[in-house]
């Protein structure tokens, strides 16, 4: 073991957040009459479906999941991360179904100010519709409290009405374990097995467990420009402009997104162990390094979630 | 399973309660400020911020909106609903739910409350009255504290918060103080700390005070580091020690389909342990079984996500479960998810229990456990705790008629005619809250007599006649076989906390007699 991978005190941890997680997926399976599980290739995510499988599991013999797999792809997405997400989910034998933002403006629910705006709010409508379509009543994310202010709000088992909105007066009491998931029809629940995970928790959880993850997470040369201080990707979606200067530095992505909308860090990690070891150490948070959107206002993604959005 | 040896908690749940404006927020800003768990962009966030309340001299920053996350929180200056923090010290991690004072949002404080280990309640030192020499403290810190007792935390401890508002002063701190131990008194709570702060310039938080050389106790964070918690708190408030309890999470017919039968159960160990070749009654129908084989969950062995690996998801029909002669009988120990598998196929569904000894009797919960009962291999390592080897001879009962604390937290009243639902570990029984025994007044700290409308945030004591038994214990003896939830069915609600007080009337039948 090298010198980054935690003590063993750590490791307890880890298995405490586990088991609480493991409880958590059980009881959505127990509960719910049509579960999901949002699966989008991204590190959270592949966390998500791993503890599931290790909740369906009798030893070596994993047990079918008893939820669908959900993605709502914006058209935006990082194509290698879309290969992942249709990889992993063929090779768990799950159902992956698909909600298109592209056929979401086809159809005329979603309309954008110009061809290249971001569409990560408009994923909440697509989001929606996919919910409505395929009647799910319980939708699995990998969320965690320690992302963002209003995230930090939020129950385990967060309750929707039938516009898909999170209203934070409107808050089941959610007592010990005893997680209450039961809706009126057109209503859903959003369930956050993750909930009290930090970033670094699922760093050494993804090093302990050996969970695969799309290479855009360690470090790579990639071109990028300067903007709002961050590190924007040179792509289709995010062209320099005539004033920004154009590098090729090693990066990694904190967090998988759309295209649109997601930064980088500067970063050498290139092994999970390398990764934790700048995690522990990283004096800017997750989304606040790497999200443009978030930074509008203050409160930009508790408008969001009103708005149903994960 | 090696985290099950040691008795050190690497994780911490804590809860703070106060009244309006006593500082909560600013406090744990503090704590965070001062445990480095503030990152450059949060802190950059807060300058920005458009509803500046108290700035803090050092940090030149306002602390309490790190807590208050949602734009109508910081627009009213209150906290609406709990915020979870995370940080951690020298010595532990700790979760910290910042659980709101006003008494309308009294839900969200039982709910954070529910999941902690230590209560921290705030006294605002400036309030006029307690500096003027009152008798009494606010009624929302009574309140607070009389919630946080019932729910039975590890640990409550008083901080007496805005002491830089009041030059520090030893006398009223006194005075506080003295409040304090009444109140202690009259609720019955075990000695604790009280401790004088002033979050605003980092005095008794994490360092000790240097305005207040007077006070000889530790900082807040001294004494939480320095606390030991017993194990039983976490998760799922499971303890180790005892017989088993397995409450069924998920019962598994098949392996997918119908053609792939197997018979699973999937949940969390509450007590005890278990291992293959153990003998276990089903509490709801009295068969009897024995364990074939047991499969901790954190220890599945996924098929590794490779190139490859893509072939073959699905298992092969008749999965080979090992006997237990061919497996190693570890004993899986409480608090762990597994996926239990027995020898012959039994009545057991979501919601049953599985126990090594049968639920007790007026007359088993006396005598003593049965000779020859089946023995964990290795228990005898656990000679060292005689005392929870006696303790042992519990075992759940078959109640249908409780006697329990409550906490109502939905805004339509109680209705005695109507009919609810209650959770009880996995199970949910119908029920009907036959009597209100008492509600409590916050003022006197006193229950008064029946009659009173119980409406939101009331809490009291009532009586629950139950359709069929749920398998419980008093919320004293073990807090997981002792709490449940009151729901109402028809409109999707959580209607009520509850404490089981007393198992009024146990299950009346003989299946058990010849076990």
């Amino acid at each position: 073991m090298s010198a980054t991978v935690p003590a063993m005190a750590e490791q307890g941890h880890l298995l405490r957040l586990e088991a609480e997680s493991i409880e958590i997926i059980r009881e959505v399976a127990a509960q719910c009459l049509r579960p999901a599980l949002l699966f989008s290739g991204g590190k959270d995510s592949a966390v998500l479906l791993h503890l599931a499988r290790k909740a369906f599991c009798l030893g070596e013999h994993a047990l079918p999941l008893p939820f669908t797999l959900l993605h709502v792809d914006t058209g935006h997405n990082f194509p290698e991360v879309i290969a992942f997400r249709d990889r992993i989910a063929a090779q768990v034998g799950a159902t992956l179904c698909v909600g298109s933002v592209e056929a979401s403006i086809a159809r005329g629910s979603v309309r954008l100010e110009h061809a290249l705006a971001s569409r990560n709010a408009a994923q909440a409508v697509t989001l929606l519709e996919t919910i409505a379509s395929g009647g799910f009543d319980g939708l699995m994310a990998g969320a965690r409290r320690d992302e963002e202010k209003s995230r930090a709000k939020e129950r385990i088992f967060s309750f929707r009405d039938a516009f898909g909105q999170w209203d934070p007066r409107r808050q089941r009491p959610e007592l010990w374990n005893l997680f209450h998931a039961s809706v009126a029809p057109g209503e859903h629940m959003r369930i956050f097995p993750l909930s009290n995970w930090t970033e670094l928790d699922v760093w050494e959880y993804i090093g302990r467990e050996g969970i695969e993850l799309p290479g855009l997470y360690f470090a790579h040369l990639r071109k990028v420009f300067r903007r709002q201080g961050l590190l924007v990707p040179l792509s289709h979606l995010t062209p320099a402009e005539h004033n920004d200067a154009v590098e090729e530095i090693m990066v990694r992505f904190r967090t998988v997104g759309d295209i649109s909308c997601t930064c980088l860090v500067a970063s050498t990690a290139a092994t999970v162990e390398e990764v934790i070891a700048e995690t522990a150490v990283a004096s800017v948070t997750e989304r606040g390094a790497t999200r443009l959107d978030d930074q509008t206002s203050e409160a930009s993604m508790e408008r969001r979630k009103r708005e149903g959005y994960f | 399973m090696g985290e099950h040896g040691g008795s050190s908690v690497e994780l911490l749940r804590l809860i703070t309660a106060g009244s309006v404006d006593d500082g909560k927020s600013t406090l744990i800003g503090r704590i965070l400020f001062d445990a480095r768990a503030l990152q450059s962009d949060q802190l950059s966030a807060l300058s920005r911020a458009r509803h500046a309340r108290t700035i803090s001299a050092d940090a030149q920053l306002d602390l309490a909106l790190i807590t208050d996350g949602l734009e109508s929180e910081r627009e009213q200056g209150i906290t609406i609903d709990v915020a979870y923090r995370y940080f951690r010290s020298a010595v532990r991690r700790y979760i910290l739910a910042d659980a709101p004072g006003h008494e309308q949002y009294t839900r969200n404080l039982v709910t954070g409350a529910s999941q902690a280990d230590v209560g921290i309640i705030l006294i605002d030192a400036s309030k006029p009255g307690l500096a003027a020499g009152s008798d009494s403290l606010p009624a929302q810190t009574l309140r607070h504290t009389a919630i946080l007792r019932l729910l039975r935390l590890s640990h409550l401890v008083f901080v007496v918060s805005k002491m830089d508002l009041i030059a520090f002063d030893e006398g009223v701190f006194k005075r506080i103080e003295a409040l304090v131990q009444r109140l202690r008194a009259d609720l019955g709570i075990e000695s604790g700390p009280c401790i004088p702060v002033s979050a605003l310039l980092g005095d008794g938080v994490t360092y000790p005070s240097i305005r207040a050389p007077w006070y000889r106790g530790p900082s807040l964070m001294q004494y939480l580091d320095a606390l030991s918690i017993p194990q039983r708190a976490e998760p799922g408030l499971a303890r180790r020690d005892g017989a088993l309890v397995f409450p069924v999470q998920v019962a598994l017919r098949h392996a997918g389909n119908s053609q792939q039968p197997l018979r699973a159960y999937l949940g969390t160990i509450l007590r005890g342990c278990m291992f293959p070749g153990q003998e276990v009654v089903a509490y709801g129908s009295g068969a009897y079984a024995r364990v074939k084989a047991v499969y901790p969950a954190s220890e599945s062995r996924l098929q590794p996500t490779g190139p490859g690996g893509a072939s073959d998801p699905a298992p092969t029909p008749g999965i080979p479960i090992p006997s237990d002669q061919d497996r190693p009988s570890n004993p899986i120990h409480a608090a762990t998810p597994v996926a239990v598998v027995l020898d012959r196929p039994i009545d057991l569904e979501r919601g049953d229990m599985l126990g090594s000894q049968p639920p007790a009797t007026p007359e088993s919960s006396r005598a003593a456990p049965p000779p020859g009962a089946p023995q964990a291999p290795g228990s005898s390592a656990n000679t060292t705790e005689p005392h929870a080897l006696r303790a042992l001879a519990t075992s759940p009962e078959a109640a249908t008629e409780l006697l329990a604390d409550f906490c109502w937290l939905d805004n339509q009243p109680l209705d005695l005619r109507r009919r609810y639902a209650l959770r009880h570990t996995t199970r949910l029984v119908k029920v009907m809250v036959t009597a209100v025994e008492g509600t409590l007044n916050l003022e006197t700290m006193r229950y008064s007599n029946a009659g009173k409308a119980v409406g939101a945030n009331t809490i009291g004591v009532f009586r629950i006649a139950l359709q069929q038994p749920i398998f419980a214990e008093t919320f004293r003896s073990c807090r997981a076989l002792g709490a449940f939830v009151l729901i109402d069915e028809v409109r999707h609600r959580t209607l009520a906390a509850g404490m089981i007080r007393e198992i009024v009337r146990i299950r009346d039948d003989d299946r058990f007699e010849n076990g």
